[in-house]
């Protein structure tokens, strides 16, 4: 029973992570219509920005804006020169993103090298409690509790805002909302901003559950996100969380239990889902 | 019919034919070597051409069929000692157009973007295949020790006498493909390319048409997978997966799609590409071609081999 | 037997209904005009006639058969034409290849994948003869978005013609045509072979003036009236959705 709680424990911080890289793809996903491909390079620009800048300064909280931020401008470039002069041609969109998967991807590894680095686990946050005889980590409550706030904050952005409405407006029907006089060029521009430095928060903080970061984080965690967003729904937090929590249970159970069926089961669910229900569990009418 | 102006027109092809015809015996190794890559991934190159620049299907998993057809040579060889060509060959393709059908299936129950996405999840599919099955696939480290094809009587292989072998094959698969787009079914796929429904209400199974051109991509993804698998002598799984389903896309976008002969240029362009950064700097090439990607799809649509092929008609009239 | 006979046909798309219990059948050869203020539902009905959206109740038969949730290539194959209020054309392909296309979408070489398709003399054969027919055997060469836009309308009745259908439902067939286009199009479809069945969709009433034995009119996806044109120009119900005039201070 405590195994199946600490799993369960796990399972969630390891979802918060995911959330956090999946809310950004999300809404660019729901609001233009295009799957950033970039978007999990960028998640791990913010974890080894983040890495260096805490390591440099001893500061943790430091590398973690630094790497929040760093990961926003990344995003900010790739829209500004190109996804912003592709308008409205999807498909070109998405290739451009593949493009720079590889120049960020291989950008890092000329900056920092081939090897995996571990994680800066700062005083405050480590040490673990306990839970009947199993000892858990005190950074992955730290995920947790951060990833709710981070969540419920954007949750009431989207409901509660101007903003957020505008946005929902703009993916239920982008032509009937220019048709109103709203422009949604900024809005664009400043929800893959936003998103990105989402995601570069969920790689700096996310880093002690994942083991550290990687050349190939980028892609490797970018095929988790993606399914995370076909089975919560794109287009929505609800959907972001929704897809993580089952995503991030799911795969912490199954390499718990089943090892070597890991990357299968993924891909198969989003495959299934993709069939039966396009828009996922939570998702807006596709 | 061979007038002077009709041989005028065609000399660049001409002239490209006898290259790829006399050359080859005078010229290196590492020249012979690029020269069959090339041909190889041109072909590749012009699977996707005919399933997405003719058909319009957004197909990310050309990578995996070539990589199918690729192990099952390299596993009936090495696991199971059947060496002849006669039998490899044909079952390697068979695979190639089994998943194919299967692929093909799965994805075309949804639209144009998801259908990006599924056959991108199952590319990985067959990676992820490829990199755990280890007693079956060699797991990370692949197949290696593939010899060049047996046919059952002797042949004194050298990177020659396989060079004009790929040749020869990618010819007549190059030809088949050219017959194909211009037949009445070759037309019907532009048709739905171009307006669908449009087709439907014209009396056309579109969902029909779409799966066959579907599986014939897969049969000559296949055909490149096994030719490319004598070639390298080895098959790995990064080889199968979304590296090289990718790459093909960059060729098509560079050289042109809907031409099938933009897959051959394009395929020229990147090799010859790869082949001089490497020199200078290997590590840095993933960044060379992620940034000529995203200049092509910026600037470069359409690919150069139309700009050519127009820059030259207007050459060659007086 | 009718060749269209549509029995308490329904649609509604996500709560909102757009057809509302339709019934009404085409005999062979009639010509039968569709009219109803715009939302009526005339776009919708047609769709699903060709099977472009399957409805919640009601039923279709085409000539006998049931052909509710046939798909549109089979309702083709059983003798159903259709063209669209936008053009709805093969934009990067060339004018012949348009209509070679449409030309052969109900014949069985349509599969054949080793032949090229110049060597169907017969399909080029049809072909010319429908591209002289509005004379554009001349442009035959050119891509679709090098027509004008009058050209473009043409070449969009001419595609739902070229498979010879016996059922030709056409929406709002006219629109974006000038005056001398209109009339060249009402010229086409008078010369049409006498069994042939028209249900068009039409704003214009001029257009329905000059074509329909009957008239069909749509209002909020219901059919409230039906009869000679000459019967709907007068019926008071009808008037009053047109003309907005209350019923009793006319």
């Amino acid at each position: 029973m405590d195994q199946f709680a600490v799993g369960l424990a796990i399972g969630v911080s390891y979802a918060m992570v995911l959330f956090l890289i999946a809310a950004g793809l999300s809404m660019t996903w729901g609001l233009m219509g295009i799957i950033n491909l970039s978007h999990g390079t960028v998640f791990m620009v913010g974890g080894y920005v983040s890495l260096t800048v805490a390591e440099l300064t001893d500061n943790f909280i430091l590398g973690l804006l630094a790497g929040t931020v760093a990961a926003g401008i990344v995003g900010l470039i790739i829209e500004r020169t190109t996804i912003s002069r592709l308008y409205k041609q999807f498909l070109d969109q998405i290739l451009v993103t593949y493009g720079f998967v590889y120049i960020i991807s291989n950008a890092t590894l000329w900056v920092w090298g081939p090897h995996a680095k571990p994680p800066y686990v700062p005083e405050l946050l480590s040490g673990a409690i306990s839970i009947g005889h199993l000892d858990f980590p005190v950074h992955r409550l730290a995920i947790i509790v951060s990833g709710l706030l981070l969540a419920g904050a954007l949750w009431w952005l989207q409901e509660r805002t101007k903003f957020g409405a505008i946005v929902r407006a703009g993916m239920d029907d982008a032509e009937m909302t220019g048709g109103l006089g709203i422009n949604l060029r900024p809005v664009i521009i400043i929800a893959f901003f936003f998103g990105s430095m989402v995601a570069g928060f969920g790689g700096a903080i996310g880093l002690p559950v994942l083991g550290g970061v990687y050349t190939w984080l980028g892609i490797d965690i970018l095929w988790v996100a993606i399914i995370v967003c076909i089975v919560g729904g794109m287009g929505s937090i609800q959907g972001a969380l929704g897809g993580a929590l089952i995503i991030g249970i799911i795969d912490t159970f199954g390499k718990m239990y089943f090892p070597q069926l890991a990357m299968f089961t993924s891909y198969l669910v989003a495959i299934v889902i993709l069939l039966v229900r396009p828009r996922g569990l939570f998702g807006r009418k596709v | 019919m061979l007038t002077k102006e009709r041989l005028f027109r065609f000399a660049p092809y001409i002239v490209i034919a006898l290259f790829l015809v006399l050359w080859p015996p005078f010229a290196g190794s590492a020249l012979v070597g690029l020269l069959t890559k090339i041909i190889i991934f041109g072909l590749l190159a012009m699977t996707l051409d005919f399933v997405n620049g003719f058909c319009g299907l957004w197909s990310f998993c050309q990578g995996a069929l070539f990589g199918v057809a690729a192990y099952t040579t390299g596993i009936l060889i090495n696991k199971f000692d059947v060496s002849s060509f006669w039998i490899t060959a044909p079952t390697a393709v068979l695979m190639s157009v089994l998943v194919a059908c299967l692929f093909g299936f799965v994805a075309l129950r949804v639209s144009a973007l998801y259908f990006l996405v599924i056959t991108f999840a199952l590319g990985q599919l067959v990676y992820s295949t490829a990199l755990k099955w280890t007693p079956i696939t060699g797991g990370s480290n692949g197949l290696g020790g593939i010899p060049y094809p047996d046919f059952g009587f002797p042949i004194s292989w050298s990177y020659i006498s396989y060079y004009y072998l790929v040749l020869v094959i990618c010819v007549i698969c190059f030809l088949l493909l050219y017959r194909i787009i211009k037949s009445p079914f070759g037309l019907s796929i532009q048709g739905i390319r171009e307006n669908e429904i449009r087709m439907r209400l014209l009396g056309y199974n579109t969902w029909m048409l779409k799966y066959i051109s579907f599986i014939i991509g897969g049969l000559f993804a296949g055909v490149a997978g096994i030719l490319y698998i004598h070639y390298n002598a080895a098959i790995a799984p990064t080889q199968v997966g979304v590296a090289t389903s990718g790459l093909v896309w960059f060729i098509i976008i560079i050289g042109g799609a809907g031409t099938l002969w933009g897959a051959l240029l394009g395929s020229a362009i990147v090799a010859l590409l790869q082949y001089y950064i490497s020199i200078f700097t290997p590590e840095r090439w993933p960044i060379v071609f992620g940034a000529c990607f995203v200049l092509a799809v910026m600037f470069l649509r359409g690919g150069i081999f139309p700009r050519l092929r127009n820059l030259w008609a207007k050459v060659s009239q007086p | 037997m009718s060749v269209l006979k549509v029995e308490n046909l329904s649609q509604s798309f996500g709560g909102l209904k757009v057809l509302q219990g339709v019934s009404f059948s085409l005999e062979a050869g009639e010509k039968v005009g569709l009219i109803g203020p715009n939302g009526a539902g005339k776009t919708t009905l047609l769709n699903v006639l060709c099977g472009l959206t399957p409805p919640i109740a009601g039923q279709i038969y085409l000539d006998g058969h049931e052909v509710t949730h046939l798909s549109p290539d089979r309702r083709v194959a059983l003798g159903l034409g259709r063209s669209f209020q936008i053009n709805t054309l093969f934009l990067n392909i060339s004018l012949l290849d348009n209509v070679l296309l449409a030309v052969h979408g109900t014949k069985g070489t349509r599969f054949q994948m080793l032949r090229s398709i110049a060597a169907y003399r017969d399909i080029h054969a049809e072909a010319q003869e429908l591209l002289e027919k509005v004379g554009l055997w001349e442009k035959r060469g050119f891509r679709i978005t090098d027509l004008a836009y009058g050209q473009q309308r043409q070449v969009e009745i001419l595609l739902a013609l070229a498979s010879k259908p016996k059922l030709l439902l056409l929406d709002e067939p006219s629109s974006g045509l000038s005056s001398g286009e209109t009339a060249q199009l009402i010229d086409i479809i008078r010369n049409l072979p006498k069994e042939v069945t028209l249900f068009f969709a039409a704003h214009d009433m001029d257009l329905v003036f000059a074509l329909a034995d009957r008239v069909v009119v749509l209002y909020y996806g219901q059919i409230i009236a039906q009869g000679t044109p000459e019967e709907i120009r007068t019926n008071p119900k009808v008037r009053e959705i047109y003309l907005g005039t209350g019923g009793r201070n006319a």
